[in-house]
């Protein structure tokens, strides 16, 4: 019998909030923790011997309980997770970690907190800007993380175990850009879905199996193609978008993603740890410096740039930019990569979504509307 | 022609305010008068003086946002200017220059759900009501809304910003970060003003605010007494009156009127007629009638706190040295207006056991604004609490700038069913 191809095991791991390889590692006596956000250094988390998992809400149906407590003034990522979180789905978690990313997640955090807390509870206090004095505190922060794990489960996080954990990170992240880049051609390797399912499945994979796999996945693409049947070459611009299905939507209408700025895609991957640094003071340059989300309050203009280099290196044709309705600050950066974008003749479609893919129709029809806006 | 910066702030200057003063000085209407005449009086003062500064300029303009207060500026003779706060001077003055200017950035692109606050601000620069600003200071908090909105009036203004980073804690090591930024932060003022830091400038100014937040305390104490002799209509307005000049003479002033008058109405006994003692979290709709002074005449339910005058709870500064001033500084603009918004939700579950206790209280009524994303995550966890702790608890969705989104009518209507469901 033929072997799996490595892409198609991706993509059945992109597809659940939890996979067997989690399992696998849960059976052996494993330690779990999830967290929210690139901003959390999961280096830290895999140094103390814990798998990091980040929290997702994929093939969650419905929010009837996370609504008792997040309105429907709350995005529907939050709702969702939070309703697997009352529901026990989350149980499997021995602790969970999460920022002040935006505020429905740190209210999320605050609602978990009080209602279905798991062993380990840790907010981080991750600051808006980077310069020179919000590095320290950054530094202050994560340094209390690493003591808070040692402390809770009882074991040390060496140095060495942390550059360890920094090197296996650097060389995941290494792997998933050139990933990234067998789209820049004029015939992609994998498309937007694809790629995303990748991104999504190595947060939620032990780092040394992800890293097999993935360098797997690079040898698979040796023997394709190369996909030519698009009308157009699109950059997709969001925050927590987790849903390949939702990319594939974009892509059956002719629109191809061929590179993309996502919280669990390339602002997750793009930069490494500078491994000639102390460990901590690599995770601080790197999870500073990482290309910034809208919560950044300095940054608009490095997102600008980061989405600019990407759309002219994948030679992209138009960018849509995604956002989770109630999401304020995809809402204004949305706002504000349109005004931009016009000034440089790139088009630029906004879309709002919620969390579970719906209202497919006007989906499809503004996707082909857009298409054709650039004559295609 | 080109419009004049704030154009409708004038309108409500010389259309509303000016005229109440007038009234009030010849005929006081209720015993309460004296002091509504001294309220509008002192915001009629700060807005002829925005209004002056930002037409002739002879001192910088520093828009501000919230978690900062205004002394270090006025240290260098700089004039700072809080927006926040004036979005509920427009709301309660000028409701229809609030739909106007939420209409103007939503055209621009801005989703709906965003605060109204920020939406508000936004809409005023592009109806050039707002004058351009010599600096803009914003901060990391309060929320989501106003970390994207700062970025989007920094692209419409083109003008210089300083950003400070608020941590989500409160304790000494989260002051001590946000004084280091506001160290930092000196020689911009420096270079702006063309002034030398002068830190006996501050420690004046420091010392007169201190005198205004100790009449604050003060009157916070007398709220406390049952039945309390702080009329509910003029709660509605202090903040708007007061954060705006915090270290200025004229505030102090203010705050001891506020606090002296209070002080004779508790010893005359002239405060009668409480039935109901409310704490109010959030803001209540700044439009249409005062909200507080008719549930307290058709009810006998006075609000005895709000979150607004709660902010304003502050302990005064340690003036013995630049740390001590920067640290009491971050720790008041952290804890001013909206700041603490930031904090966890174990903290406002401490804040209602502190009300409870502090004022008797009967009952919370929570107005939950629409574009609050901190707001309403805690809806669940505020009606848990208020059930385990049998405080009878009301929320209801309103929008306090925007009478569009849910009217006063309908906030009274569901108020009144309260109070008469559960027999308050």
């Amino acid at each position: 019998m033929r072997a799996m191809s490595v892409l198609k095991e991706l993509s059945e791991i992109s597809a659940s909030y939890t996979n067997s390889y989690i399992e696998k590692w849960r059976a052996g006596g494993g330690k779990v923790i999830g967290y929210f956000c690139s901003y959390v250094p999961e280096e830290i988390i895999h140094a103390a011997g814990i798998l990091p998992v980040w929290m997702r809400a994929t093939g969650g149906t419905e929010t009837d309980e996370g609504d008792a407590y997040l309105s429907n003034y709350n995005c529907t990522f939050a709702r969702h997770v939070l309703d697997l979180v009352l529901k026990g789905k989350f149980d499997f978690l021995d602790g969970i970690v999460a920022m002040n990313s935006c505020d429905h997640l740190r209210r999320l955090f605050d609602v978990i907190d009080l209602k279905a807390a798991r062993p380990f509870m840790q907010f981080l206090n991750v600051p808006h800007l980077s310069d020179e004095g919000a590095r320290a505190w950054y530094l202050r922060e994560i340094s209390s993380f690493r003591r808070n794990l040692e402390e809770h489960f009882g074991i040390e996080i060496s140095d060495e175990k942390l550059m360890d954990s920094i090197r296996l990170h650097n060389e995941t992240r290494s792997l998933l850009r050139k990933l990234h880049e067998s789209r820049k051609g004029p015939s992609p390797l994998l498309s937007g879905a694809e790629m995303l399912e990748i991104a999504v499945s190595a947060t939620a994979l032990p780092k040394e199996e992800c890293n097999r796999m993935l360098r797997s996945a690079l040898e698979e693409l040796d023997s394709r193609e190369g996909i030519t049947d698009y009308r157009a070459r699109i950059m997709l611009v969001a925050g927590l978008l987790d849903d390949p299905n939702l990319l594939r939507v974009i892509e059956q209408q002719g629109g191809l993603i061929v590179t993309e700025s996502l919280c669990l895609g390339s602002r997750n991957f793009w930069n490494l740890a500078d491994e000639s640094l102390s460990p901590m003071e690599a995770l601080v340059e790197r999870y500073m410096n990482h290309p910034p989300c809208p919560r950044m309050i300095a940054d608009h203009d490095k997102r600008f740039e980061f989405i600019m280099k990407l759309a002219e290196e994948h030679n992209a044709d138009g960018i849509i930019c995604e956002r989770l309705k109630f999401c304020d600050l995809w809402g204004g950066e949305s706002t504000l990569l349109r005004w931009d974008a016009r000034k440089t003749g790139l088009p630029l479609l906004p879309l709002e979504r919620e969390y579970i893919l719906s209202g497919l129709g006007q989906l499809k029809t503004r996707v082909q509307a857009f298409i054709e806006s650039m004559s295609r | 022609m080109d419009k004049k910066p704030f154009a409708k702030l004038e309108e409500i200057l010389n259309g509303v305010l000016k005229p109440a003063a007038a009234t009030l000085s010849q005929n006081p209407l209720s015993n309460d008068g004296p002091l509504m005449l001294k309220t509008v009086e002192i915001m009629s003062r700060n807005i002829e003086e925005a209004v002056d500064v930002a037409r002739n300029r002879q001192k910088k303009f520093v828009w501000h946002e919230f978690c900062l207060t205004p002394e270090l500026f006025l240290a260098f003779d700089l004039y700072p200017f809080v927006g926040e706060t004036h979005t509920s001077i427009y709301a309660r003055y000028l409701q229809d220059a609030i739909g106007e200017f939420i209409d103007a950035t939503e055209n621009a692109g801005v989703p709906p759900e965003v605060c109204s606050m920020d939406k508000v601000l936004i809409g005023a620069i592009l109806s050039d009501e707002i004058p351009q600003p010599d600096l803009i200071v914003t901060t990391s908090a309060p929320c989501d809304s106003s970390r994207i909105g700062y970025q989007v009036m920094e692209k419409l203004l083109d003008a210089p910003m300083h950003r400070l980073d608020a941590p989500f804690t409160n304790d000494a090591d989260a002051f001590k970060y946000y004084a280091g930024q506001m160290r930092n932060f000196i020689p911009v003022l420096e270079e702006l003003s063309g002034k030398k830091f002068d830190i006996d400038r501050l420690r004046e100014i420091v010392e007169e605010s201190n005198r205004a937040l100790e009449y604050l305390l003060e009157w916070d104490l007398l709220r406390r007494l049952r039945p309390s002799p702080a009329p509910p209509s003029i709660l509605l307005n202090v903040y708007a009156a007061v954060n705006n000049c915090f270290g200025k003479p004229h505030c102090t002033e203010y705050c001891k009127a506020l606090y002296e008058f209070t002080r004779e109405r508790a010893e005359s006994g002239a405060a009668t007629g409480e039935k109901i003692r409310v704490v109010w979290q959030h803001v209540p709709p700044q439009f249409g009638d005062n909200i507080y002074g008719w549930m307290a005449d058709e009810f006998g339910a006075v609000v005895v706190d709000d979150t607004r005058c709660g902010y304003l709870r502050q302990a005064p500064i340690d003036t013995s040295s630049l740390d001590s001033m920067l640290q009491g500084l971050a720790r008041h603009g952290l804890n001013m207006t909206m700041g603490k918004n930031r904090l966890p939700a174990r903290l406002y579950m401490a804040d209602f056991l502190r009300a409870r206790q502090d004022y008797s209280l009967d009952c919370v009524i929570v107005s939950a604004h629409a574009g609050c994303k901190h707001c309403w995550p805690l809806i669940g966890i505020y009606r848990d609490f208020a059930r385990t702790e049998n405080i009878p608890f009301l929320v209801f969705d309103d929008d306090f700038l925007d009478s569009r989104v849910v009217s006063l009518a309908t906030v009274k209507n569901k108020i009144e069913q309260f109070f008469r469901t559960m027999k308050l």
